[in-house]
């Protein structure tokens, strides 16, 4: 048994006023997160949404964890130009970091090529970049490790973010407390005898205020000092279903009735959710939310499956994760009959006469499944072993 | 002949009917709630347009010749299927609306030669007018491209095209008879806009329901020109290019449409008769 938090044994039950909150975290099968409740709710999430690259087959960012309520945006640099022994090109005007730089002969000095021009992603409104790093799919016959890599700032192949058409406020702040100089030095390639680039991108993670990153594990707190009651649940949930939560392995399964009306005047935002990912089989975590108490009372975790898109609400069915009537299992039965398929792997005979699936008849007893209903009968008669003396065993209290 | 037959052409008595056409006083008019609207415990609603239904009027004439009652039955005959006639409110500055009778009262004599009947006569959505309403102070409202709730209105065509701006100027705008904008003791509007830089292709479309609209675009030297679409039909080029920045003006308007669900759609162009090709939108004001 999970122990309650403190905070919810100090506060007792109904007893402080507030309904709790249902909060509703919700990651489906693309690795989208989203967060609903049923009021403004400030509250830490419990699940994060995956990094997903924006280009195809493009390579991650090792050192890019994301934490709950962060987000990723790319910049691609659509310009380039190198120097010495460099050939360089970009594909196209916006080429999402698709570009050929390579060298055809040993370095004998340091050869510098710029990558340029970035065209970021559109960050949201108050965005605030927490991170960025520069990613780049890369070949080079040498294999000597300490004259290539991911550094910055310093000399060798340079990126520098000048010419920024069209950058959200804060994307530009972020480039210029990052980078000093005005460049950012990523490549050495001193030693190199041939060495190619073939895509490179900046891989920018940013969280927006009042999110989880912000809160951390204190919903309540307000470090930011953010518009009170716009957390990161957006409360959209009308209904919750009524869960008895079994003892056995009967499955908890409930209806999760959320609004379908929000949006722009042409799309809702459920068309949106829908268009770029899957809620069917989306992983979610459903809790009963006490806000004075910073605690959840309930908490069940489970899959979706899109029950009905109604005209204004949608409904989704959750499934308790533990829900045997999902589970793949052969089709078989309990009974007297052999339940192998004659001569197969489950089965071992290798003889070339099919059996009749019963016990007398099984080549391979060791393997036989299925029920045995004769019984030994000539056990010999014993005097059982049982008390003769009665026992009181009533208690005084 | 619909649009332009007209039940009660003129404010007064009339001889031909020895009476005035016009419906008694107390009556009714309305207009049904169009919106879809869910609520959860907490937080505000959330509303959606869905339908195009008009205004409503429940019409009594009490008191009146045999010709008056014979009037209003024929309009009920005439149009019942398939069609629409003008009704004028003149009490209310003789505004017109095009309907039908949708239900009609069985008349009763009341007294020598004088009868009573009632009538409800509904607004019908995609119908041309004679007269389209035109009192933009008073009937018309103003949708901006956030909700008060900033959340967006204003569809894009994806969310990197176009972004969330400020602009600095506000227009001086008469809305339900009360100034407001940027004038002297003016009531604030919102100064919230989305912009883009003119790429062109790239669009921005706001649904409504309600009759004729005026675009409110950002001109100035920074600014390029528009195509604007109304229901995916080019209605025009609009240039926002000028000389000094103005803020936000109506750039086009386009008062006579029908009561529908309209889309009026602003696709960048990309050229500019000046420098710039930046377009930025900053409201619809739609006829109601």
């Amino acid at each position: 048994m999970i122990a309650l938090p403190n905070a919810l044994k100090a506060i007792g039950g109904a007893h402080s006023g507030i309904d709790p909150a249902h909060l509703l975290d919700v990651l489906d099968v693309n690795g989208n997160a989203y967060y609903w409740s049923d009021r403004p709710v400030n509250a830490p999430t419990v699940l994060s949404p995956y990094l997903i690259p924006s280009t195809p087959g493009y390579p991650l960012p090792v050192a890019a964890v994301l934490g709950p309520g962060q987000y990723v945006a790319w910049a691609f640099p659509t310009q380039a130009e190198g120097e010495g022994d460099f050939h360089t090109s970009i594909h196209g005007s916006n080429c999402s970091g698709s570009c050929d730089q390579f060298f055809d002969g040993p370095f004998t000095a340091k050869n510098r090529f710029r990558l340029f021009n970035f065209q970021p992603s559109t960050l949201p409104l108050g965005a605030i970049v927490d991170s960025c790093h520069l990613v780049s799919n890369y070949s080079c016959t040498n294999t000597a490790s300490n004259d290539f890599g991911v550094t910055a700032p310093g000399a060798g192949i340079a990126i520098t973010p000048t010419g920024l058409p069209g950058v959200a406020s804060s994307y530009q702040a972020w480039l210029q407390n990052t980078v000093s100089s005005g460049e950012i030095s990523i490549f050495f390639g001193i030693d190199r005898e041939n060495f190619t680039i073939y895509s490179t991108g900046l891989c920018v993670i940013y969280h927006l205020p009042g999110s989880a990153a912000v809160v951390g594990g204190g919903g309540g707190s307000n470090p930011l000092n953010v518009t009170p009651g716009y957390g990161p649940y957006k409360p959209w949930i009308l209904a919750v279903p009524k869960i008895t939560f079994n003892r056995s392995l009967q499955t908890d399964i409930g209806q999760f009735i959320l609004q379908n009306l929000s949006g722009d005047v042409l799309s809702r935002d459920f068309e949106r959710i829908m268009r770029r990912s899957a809620l069917e089989g989306a992983f979610f975590v459903y809790r009963l939310w006490d806000p004075s108490a910073n605690a959840a009372w309930l908490e069940m975790h489970g899959t979706f499956s899109v029950d009905a898109f109604g005209v204004d609400t949608v409904t989704l069915k959750g499934s308790q994760l533990l829900n045997p009537a999902q589970d793949d299992t052969p089709n078989e039965i309990f009974c007297e009959n052999c339940q192998n398929q004659w001569g197969r792997a489950r089965c071992g005979a290798t003889g070339t006469t099919e059996c009749q699936y019963s016990f007398q008849t099984c080549q391979v007893v060791e393997h036989f499944r299925g029920f045995l209903n004769s019984y030994e009968t000539n056990y010999g008669e014993a005097i059982a072993n049982v008390a003769t003396r009665p026992t009181n065993r009533r208690r005084k209290i | 002949m619909p649009a332009t037959d007209v039940l009660n052409p003129v404010a007064g008595w009339t001889p031909a009917e020895g009476d005035s056409i016009n419906p008694s006083y107390n009556f009714v008019r309305n207009r049904p709630s169009t919106l879809l609207r869910k609520k959860p415990i907490g937080g505000h609603a959330w509303e959606r347009e869905t339908q195009n239904t008009g205004h409503v009027f429940e019409l009594g004439w009490t008191g009146r010749t045999w010709a008056t009652i014979q009037r209003v039955k024929w309009y009920y005959e005439q149009y019942e299927r398939g069609g629409f006639f003008t009704f004028k409110n003149w009490d209310a500055g003789g505004r017109e609306y095009v309907g039908k009778f949708t239900s009609i009262s069985q008349e009763t004599e009341t007294m020598n030669a004088r009868w009573n009947i009632s009538a409800v006569f509904e607004e019908v959505p995609s119908a041309p007018m004679v007269n389209y309403p035109s009192d933009w102070d008073h009937d018309a409202v103003l949708l901006q491209v956030n909700s008060d709730w900033s959340e967006q209105q204003l569809a894009v065509k994806d969310a990197s095209s176009w972004s969330e701006a400020t602009t600095a100027t506000l227009p001086a705008i008469t809305l339900g008879g009360r100034l407001r904008g940027s004038g002297v003791g003016a009531i604030p509007l919102s100064n919230v806009v989305m912009t883009n830089p003119g790429t062109a292709g790239d669009w921005a479309t706001y649904e409504y329901r309600g009759y004729g609209f005026k675009l409110w675009l950002s001109t100035g030297p920074a600014f390029g020109k528009a195509d604007v679409y109304v229901d995916d039909v080019l209605l025009s080029t609009v240039d926002c290019n000028a000389v000094a920045n103005t803020g936000p003006v109506a750039a086009l308007t386009n008062q006579n449409m029908p009561l529908d669900i309209h889309r009026v759609m602003v696709s960048c162009d990309g050229t500019t008769s000046g420098s710039g090709t930046t377009i930025t939108w900053w409201a619809l004001q739609v006829m109601r």
